[in-house]
């Protein structure tokens, strides 16, 4: 277990796309800050300008490559072959990914500050209670570490998809697909649904809208579900996805 | 460029994807009609079932592989020697992706019509006047046109990330997020700096509001500050100056 880690790091640590992912995320919330509107900010600065989705679409390229390098260099069979068991390299890949997510998450919230000295200097003060009744800076902190478990469930359905079609672009552009279209096509099954709406409700994709619903609890209307029950759906899903993961990995071959 | 266009052809037809593309787009237009079920039935039929933006998401998934390609295979050495020259090589991959743009939108324009047919058969008109004083059946041709060119601009963006990496994800990555978020990032500029507007209206991003302006115009005026002729105009200078820019990175790289 311990050498599959190593031997995941020394791969990931080697590709130049570990460090451009951190570069993207600061250009993508640079990006976000351009496009605000002015009543929007301090919920915007609570969500840490859109990092939640940046965050998703990064982890779903990384864990896409993560995996999709052994489908395409033809190195399956010589890792299979050469680990004690193919858990090992499911988890390994894993820890990895969220290891991964953990340091963009820290990154996130160090450019969220700079970024918000830069442009908002004098205004929304990180102790003021603008949103909620606890401090920003208190509901930015907690949103950050609630979307490090909720990135796992985008983090499981890439690996699902990557390993049934074993091809990296396919599974990016569907893994992309749903990041933005996946909480829409929720809301438009909801909405259509009429009796069936207890049952679509919990659908995956209306997990996706969790941060938002922690941010703003009017969210309520379009989800269906309150705070605990999005939680639990959630990490259902997840568990769902990371053992489906796991089947299809196992019965892979090259 | 005979040869190049024909080993072009030959690559692309055979690849799978290439084939299952036009059979991925009748669930995508019936997603579409359960967004948008609530819309008069006339606007989804115009708007060929969204299917602009989404045979725009199918070229670049598509697309980028085109370059990855031969990145991956390790084929990139043996095509730059047999060819006679790189232009040769980047235009008639572009022109590849045009025809399939065109077929596809064929495609879509016959799918936009035996969809409409089964789902709500007696409530459109097909020779009702619409929008700007033509029939209906009129206007959906017209819109496909409009979004060919469109599309001819994504494909000019996606061709210019493409050049840029070995790696396809960035690529696709990118583009998905022009496609989404391009407009929106565009409109809020224009909203920031409205006394840059002469200068901020003619920036790239703002061309793909085209396919939403000329189906909606009255709404989308306002935002783009553009008449229709000024973002076709607009939009094909653009893909001539990002398809030469592609060109000459990919003219550059040392592979």
């Amino acid at each position: 277990m311990m050498r599959n880690l190593a031997q995941e790091w020394f791969k990931v640590k080697h590709q130049k796309s570990f460090y451009y992912g951190i570069l993207m995320l600061f250009g993508l919330m640079l990006f976000t800050v351009l496009m605000d509107s002015d009543d929007q900010v301090s919920f915007l600065i609570v969500q840490g300008f859109g990092a939640s989705q940046w965050i998703a679409l990064i982890l779903v390229v990384f864990s896409a490559n993560l995996f999709a390098m052994e489908y395409q260099n033809n190195t399956l069979l010589t890792l299979f072959y050469k680990s004690p068991t193919k858990r090992a390299i499911y988890w390994a890949k894993l820890m990895i990914i969220l290891g991964y997510s953990g340091i963009l998450h820290v990154s996130s919230i160090s450019f969220t500050i700079l970024l918000k000295l830069f442009f908002y200097p004098n205004q929304y003060h990180w102790f003021s209670t603008v949103t909620g009744n606890q401090s920003l800076l208190k509901t930015f902190l907690k949103l950050t570490t609630i979307n490090l478990m909720a990135s796992l469930l985008m983090i499981s359905i890439t690996i699902c998809l990557i390993c049934l079609f074993k091809v990296n672009v396919v599974a990016i552009s569907i893994g992309v697909g749903i990041v933005f279209l996946g909480q829409t096509i929720s809301g438009g099954l909801i909405q259509s649904a009429g009796d069936l709406v207890s049952l679509l409700k919990w659908n995956p994709f209306n997990m996706l809208n969790l941060l938002g619903q922690l941010a703003d609890p009017s969210f309520r209307a379009i989800t269906k579900l309150n705070n605990p029950q999005i939680m639990i759906g959630t990490a259902g899903y997840t568990l769902l996805f990371l053992g489906l993961g796991y089947r299809l990995f196992k019965r892979s071959h090259n | 460029m005979a040869d190049s266009l024909y080993q072009e052809y030959y690559k692309f037809f055979h690849k799978k994807m290439v084939w299952y593309a036009p059979i991925l787009l009748i669930p995508l237009m019936l997603l579409a009609w359960l967004l948008f079920k609530f819309e008069f039935s006339r606007y989804l039929v115009i708007s060929s079932f969204l299917a602009g933006p989404w045979i725009e998401m199918l070229l670049v998934v598509i697309g980028a592989g085109i370059f990855s390609m031969e990145f991956q295979e390790g084929t990139i050495l043996t095509l730059l020697y047999k060819a006679s020259s790189k232009r040769d090589i980047y235009f008639s991959k572009f022109l590849v992706i045009f025809c399939y743009d065109v077929v596809l939108h064929v495609i879509a324009f016959g799918l936009t019509i035996v969809l409409s047919l089964i789902i709500f058969p007696g409530q459109v008109d097909w020779f009702a006047v619409y929008q700007y004083q033509q029939p209906l059946i009129v206007n959906l041709i017209l819109t496909l046109l409009v979004g060919l060119v469109a599309s001819l601009l994504t494909i000019a963006l996606l061709f210019f990330f493409s050049s840029l990496s070995k790696n396809n994800s960035l690529a696709v990555v990118i583009s998905f997020v022009l496609i989404f978020m391009g407009q929106g990032l565009s409109d809020n500029l224009l909203n920031k700096y409205e006394t840059f507007d002469f200068i901020i209206k003619w920036n790239p991003l703002n061309m793909l509001n085209l396919q939403n302006q000329y189906t909606t115009y009255v709404v989308y005026h306002e935002l783009t500050q553009l008449s229709n002729l000024q973002i076709i105009g607009g939009a094909l200078c653009y893909t001539l100056i990002f398809l030469e820019f592609g060109y000459l990175i990919f003219s550059h790289r040392k592979f």
